[in-house]
Order: structure tokens, then sequence, then C-alpha cells
């Protein structure tokens, strides 16, 4: 059987093209290498959610090779399985979307035209995108709508112009430290607005709302409240009788005919079987990192370099998100025992953030430039991720009863609440993904290589929004406020690699996010992004998704 | 490597030997006719007795029963160490690990007193352990042993840990909710049959 579109993956990327194509009539097959997961099967267990490899590979089948740069100035790789620190981020149906913490910041039409608005940086890549804002605001407002997006909108400086007046749902439940936010942002003159959130507030369709289970990022949502690509794209396609999901099917070549058109996707089953599917048109959605992968390895006689690489642009200009985290406590012998029981309230969410400094304007720091988002976030609820760091200090191990007044004091005189910057990661020619040459999957696949090299202008940003945190932080009178940014990545704000533009030279997809090279290979996970924005990635992602999957309407029309 | 971990245990114990420890052999040798009073699970494969008896001893050190919460036994740490050693996915170089310097240990008590490390005094064992805490060969496998502790606070009783959830209670914990159903447990829930 021929499907009209085949795609790789199912994460926040494939999710739109799966729901429109499927709804329209057309009959798509989906290929996700995970397992499919179903709401029931999301308890909150520590141990299966963040202790051991469930939704992610096992790493001795299935590794990253990571290229750092260390103090010395050069550039060291080694393998994730070496270092036992996972790149993987969600292996399921639903791809990554199903563990997404869902801060939903729109990105800001500066960001379109980073490169015009704010010049050329020695050592950075950064371009403009080949579309405006307003081109991407109505696949938001759907977005919004149909994934479902819950806050408030207020006014602020760098409010984007918005199509609806507000959310289509209420804001979530909130902990008291918001309003401590509120008041001192308030006396500081500082801006602060309620966070916009990927989780319903209230019943959509057969999903339930939010009834904060406490455990949030990095967990599978056992109400359908979070608006995976799972649980509030595929499950509605699934009914339309149009789509087929065939999850652990692992996508290894993408075959041509010669004439720039794919015409099937190989893969392994479950058992490890190969097996092909042909379509029409395929779209590849596998994360930016492994998408990058997947085209590298689809080499051929046509594309000796990678199957739309003939630029040598797949895989160039990987972005991350810049930032760091910070931190203070409040300690429960300074505040009453009221304010004490309701700021260690489970489930709610602290839900500001602040874009005061989306773009800095401060002759004493330098020329105006690019800044980020303040997303003001609680710790999260994981005991044996909150109680590891407290085992040592100052590189000393503690241990007996020593450690134990330490985690019970940790646990029941206070609270640390936590900041988290979001910049833009400046695309430079340190941050690419190629294949690795010696090291293979458990299907002898080579491996992603990734190299995370980061422009030092990124730090200098960082560090200037993370002290304006830090000083509303201190205006509440929190203690041991600090904070960290450097060049290191969190591998779950993955994009570019595959960018889009109108120059088939220096870009990989056209303003559609169609290869230039190939007649019916779309990409759109994260990949397409010549920049980042200062927010987190899913929404756009989400929203992009969304427009490209018009275009296919009007392709097959 | 090999060269690195033969340098630091002999450093190791000279720091012993200067410190006065190995010293006190004499004592410590009395002490091994004592009867412990230490439940033995049915199976303690693939450990040895003194293995399973040493590792017991450490854990019971690392995070003891002083009155201020519960301890790593009554948490069920030296079970869940076997447990988690067992596990057919946890990787064999991190089970090497665990197992290799459990022996390392021992072999230092013995080389040093004997005996093994599970039959010195309460107060040589700790002496050991403060040692072996700064010792670049063994601090990460303590640091190791001490996050297995932790999982065994926090963790669902399920697995055979912080059994009627002291380890919540003593630190007024609030988990995510729902718990977890028997097969949605690692590592059942990787057996799961999903149906398309």
């Amino acid at each position: 059987m021929k499907f009209d579109i085949c795609v790789v993956g199912s994460g926040a990327g494939a999710g739109p093209i799966i729901y429109e194509l499927s709804k329209a009539g057309h009959k798509v097959i989906v290929l996700e290498k995970g397992p499919w997961f179903k709401t029931d099967d999301f308890a909150k267990d520590e141990m299966v959610a963040s202790r051991k490899s469930v939704y992610t590979p096992n790493l001795r089948d299935e590794r990253h090779v990571l290229v750092k740069k260390e103090e010395d100035g050069k550039y060291y790789s080694e393998s994730t399985y070496s270092s036992g620190k996972d790149f993987w981020n969600g292996n399921a149906v639903g791809g990554s979307s199903n563990f997404m913490s869902a801060y939903f910041h729109r990105l800001k039409p500066v960001d379109f035209r980073l490169r015009s608005e704010y010049g050329e940086i020695p050592g950075a890549n950064h371009v403009d995108w080949p579309i405006s804002y307003e081109e991407l605001e109505p696949y938001y407002t759907k977005v919004e709508e149909v994934v479902g997006v819950s806050g408030k909108v207020k006014q602020h400086s760098f409010l984007e112009p918005r199509s609806t007046p507000d959310f289509p749902f209420p804001p979530l439940q909130e902990n008291i430290f918001a309003s401590w936010l509120d008041k001192g942002a308030q006396e500081l003159g500082f801006e602060i607005f309620p966070s916009p959130r990927g989780i319903i507030s209230q019943p959509k369709d057969n999903r339930k709302a939010c009834f904060y289970s406490n455990y949030c990022g990095s967990y599978g949502c056992n109400s359908d409240a979070k608006g995976s690509s799972r649980a509030a794209l595929i499950n509605q396609a699934l009914e339309t009788g149009n789509c087929t999901i065939i999850p652990n099917a692992k996508v290894y070549h993408l075959e041509t005919d010669g004439n720039g058109t794919i015409v099937r996707a190989h893969y392994y089953d479950h058992l490890g079987e190969k097996q092909s599917i042909e379509a029409g048109i395929f779209v590849v959605a596998a994360q930016a990192v492994e998408t990058s992968r997947l085209l590298l390895m689809s080499k051929n006689v046509e594309f000796p370099n990678g199957l739309g690489n003939n630029s040598s642009q797949v895989g160039k200009n990987i972005v991350f998100s810049g930032g760091g985290v910070g931190s203070g406590q409040v300690f429960f012998d300074e505040i009453t025992e009221k304010e004490a029981m309701m700021l260690q309230q489970p489930g709610v969410f602290i839900n500001r953030a602040s874009q005061q400094w989306y773009e800095i304007n401060d002759p004493a720091f330098g020329p105006r430039m690019k800044g980020g988002t303040i997303d003001f976030v609680s710790e999260h609820a994981n005991g044996v991720s909150k109680t590891i760091p407290l085992k040592k200090e100052n590189g000393k191990l503690i241990y007996g009863s020593e450690l134990k007044s330490r985690i019970h004091d940790y646990f029941s005189k206070q609270r640390k609440l936590k900041f988290e910057i979001f910049i833009d990661w400046l695309p430079n020619d340190n941050c690419f993904v190629e294949l690795d040459p010696s090291i293979t999957d458990k299907w002898g696949d080579p491996v992603a290589k990734v190299w995370l090299g980061y422009h030092e202008h990124d730090i200098k940003v960082g560090k200037y929004i993370a002290e304006k945190a830090e000083t509303l932080f201190k205006q509440l009178g929190m203690k041991n406020v600090h904070s960290s940014v450097n060049g290191s990545v969190s591998s779950n704000l993955q994009a570019g690699g595959c960018r889009f533009g109108n120059d088939p030279s220096t870009s990989v997809l056209d303003k559609n996010c169609k290869a230039h090279e190939v007649s019916n290979l779309y990409v759109t996970d994260g990949s397409f992004m010549p920049t980042g924005g200062s927010v987190t990635y899913t929404f756009t992602i989400y929203a992009n998704s969304f427009r490209v999957a018009d275009h296919l309407l009007q392709v097959l029309s | 490597m090999e060269n690195e971990w033969t340098n630091s245990r002999r450093n190791f114990v000279k720091t012993l030997v200067l410190s006065g420890v190995a010293l006190q052999l004499p004592w410590l040798q009395s002490c091994s006719t004592e009867k412990k009073n230490i439940p033995i699970p049915d199976s303690i494969a693939p450990l040895s007795l003194d293995q399973f008896l040493t590792i017991h001893t450490v854990l019971d050190i690392l995070f003891p029963d002083d009155g201020n919460g519960p301890g790593a036994i009554q948490l069920h740490a030296d079970h869940y160490f076997l447990w988690t050693i067992n596990d057919e996915l946890i990787d064999p170089s991190t089970r090497s690990f665990f197992l290799d310097t459990l022996n390392e240990l021992n072999d230092e008590a013995m080389r040093n007193y004997g005996k093994y490390f599970h039959d010195l005094s309460r107060s040589n064992q700790e002496d050991f352990i403060a040692e072996l805490s700064v010792q670049k060969w063994s601090k990460g496998w303590l640091s190791r042993m001490l996050t297995l502790i932790f999982e065994t606070l926090f963790l669902d009783a399920q697995y055979g840990v912080n059994p009627n959830n002291i380890g919540w209670d003593w630190l007024d914990y609030y988990p995510g909710y729902p718990r977890p159903s028997a097969e949605l447990l690692y590592p059942t829930i990787l057996n799961k049959k999903h149906e398309i």
C-alpha cells in the first residue's frame, strides 16, 4: 500500500501534520522509533521517569558522541555511554512533547530578523528567517486553541502582536510565591507577567483539566491536560481512521528514485527486521539532531553527502537554548506558618515570567542587542534528584548523620525556588551534527556526533539577564541567591541543522520547509529554525508545523 | 588508569598506618567472633555472605539509624543493592564497578587487618569509611551508594524500599500522583504490550 504521507517521528513537529492531513482525508502513516505509551501508562514513578531508561533508549544500544570545548580551548569528544549523560529526550509516540514542561511563549517579530535588527556578530552565523512573525501569528493562535494554551495576557514592553485578546484557557492555579514575585517586581519597577502554558486548565474534547499531579516536567501526563502531540493531536487523528502509527520503527534510510524524489522509507521494526513504506510525501520530524542524522545517513549516488545535502548544509548551525539557571531559598523561620504551608503547596505552579530584557538597551552594557526571557519556576518535586546535590559540599562527600540532618533541613526548613534564563544560542561553525565514523547503534548505523560549540556573546547576555533575576529574588529577601550561566547544553531544547531560507546554497529547506533538492521531502521539527529566539521552542515548532500542514493541504489538493 | 588505582590504594594503606588504625588489629580480631544480628535475604546471589554483610555495613554507616529518620537498613537499601545488581538491564560496567569496588574494600580490610570489613569494630569501620570517602578509587563508589540510598528513601514502596512510606513521612514528602500500578513499575513497564 502506498500512503499519501509518511511521517518520521511523532512529536511536536509531526503532530500538526498528522492531525491536519488525517482530518482532511489523506492516508497518513507514522513511523515512530519509540514505543506507544498511552495516557493510563503515565503514572508518577520517579524510577521510570528519571532513574532508568524507559522513555529513552538504553545508552548501551543507542548513544550520541558529544564534542565539547574544554578549558584548554581544545575540543574533546566523549560518547554518552561513557559519560552516562543522556542526550535523548523522549522516544515514544508523541515524542518529547509528552515530557515537556510546556512553557509556551511566542517568538517576537524581531526574532524573525535577528541579523537585520542587531547586525553581524563575528563568529556567529545568524540570519533572518524567510518568513515574518505576521505569517506565523495565525498558527500560534491555532495552537492556542487546538493544542490548548492557558494563561492571561498582560501588557508588557515586549508583548508580541496578537490576533486574539487572550488565551483560550484561564491560568492554572498558582503558588503563593507568584504573588510575592508580583509584589517584588512592582517595588523594583520590573515587568513580570503570567507564563502561558501548554497545559489546559479546563477540559477539552476527551482531555481532562490539569489536576496538579505534582510531577509535571519529565513526566507523561495522566490527565492529557499537557498538550503533547499524542494527547492533543494524534489521538484525534486516529479517530478519523486515516492515520496508522507504527511504534518501535526506527527509520534508517530514505530511498530516492534518481530524480530527486523519495520513494520509500526503510526502517527496522520492533523485531529488528527490515521493512519499508511507500508514500507520496515524506515528512521528517525526528527532532533536530536525529533528523540531520537520518538525512546524512540517506546518502546515495544522487546525494553522495546525504539527502538534500548537496550544498553541505545538513547538520550545520544546530542551536540549543542559551542562558542558564539560578535559585534562591525561602526559609520557613522567616515567614509565617501559614505562608510556609502555602509555599509548600504541591502541584500548583509559579507561572511568572519576564521579558523586560528581551532586547537590551543599556549603553553601559553595550550597543542595543538581543536579550531574553526569565521564567520563574519551582524546583522539581523529584525527591532523588533534589537530594543528590546534598551529598557533596565543596567536593567533599557528606554522609552519616550530618547528611541526614542536611536532608531533613532541606525538606522541612526551606523551599528552593528557581529561575531559568532563555536567550538565543548563536549559530556558529562549532555547533553542528555529523555522523560518527566509528561508533554505531545496535542496528549498526552510525550515531550522531554533536559538536556543542557556543558563542561567548551568549554567556555575556545570559549573565546580564541572570543578574536582573537575582535582583528580584534578593528583593524578596531570599537567601543563597545565585545563578549559573555557561555554555552547557539543554538537550531537550534543540533546533536548526536544516535551516530554511530562500537561497539553496545556504539553506536546506525552502520557506515551506520543503527540501530545496528533494521534491517530496519536508522537515517540520525544530530543524528549520535558523535562530531559536529567546524562548523554548515547542510552541513555535507546533505553529510552524500547522503552517506547513496548510501548505501540504494545498499541494495535495 | 590501572597505575592510578594501584597508587591510590598504596597511599590509602599508608594513610591508615599513619593514622594508627592498623595498629588496632588485635582488638578487631576479637570482634570477629561476635554474632551479627543481620537478617540475610533468602537469596543474596551473586554476592557471597561476606560481600552482603559488607555492603550491609557500609550502607548502615553511610545512612545510619541515628534517631533522625530511617536508616539505610530500615529503608531496605541492602536489599535494593541486590536488586540493582541483579537488574538485567543495568549496564555491565556499572555492575562491575559496584562489585569490584566492594571487593577492593574487603581486600583492603583483609590486607590491613586480616579481616573482612564487616568484622571490624564499628569505630574502625567508620574510620575506614572516612578514609575511603576521600580516596580517589573509592569516593565515587561511596557516592553511588548514597544515591542508591536516596532512591530507597523516595521510590515507591512497591519496589521493596521505603516501607510504609517511612522515607516520605520523615521528610513530610508529597510525591506525584497517580502512583504506579504493578504493571507500570520498572522493568515490567518495558515489557508492556502496546496494541496499535
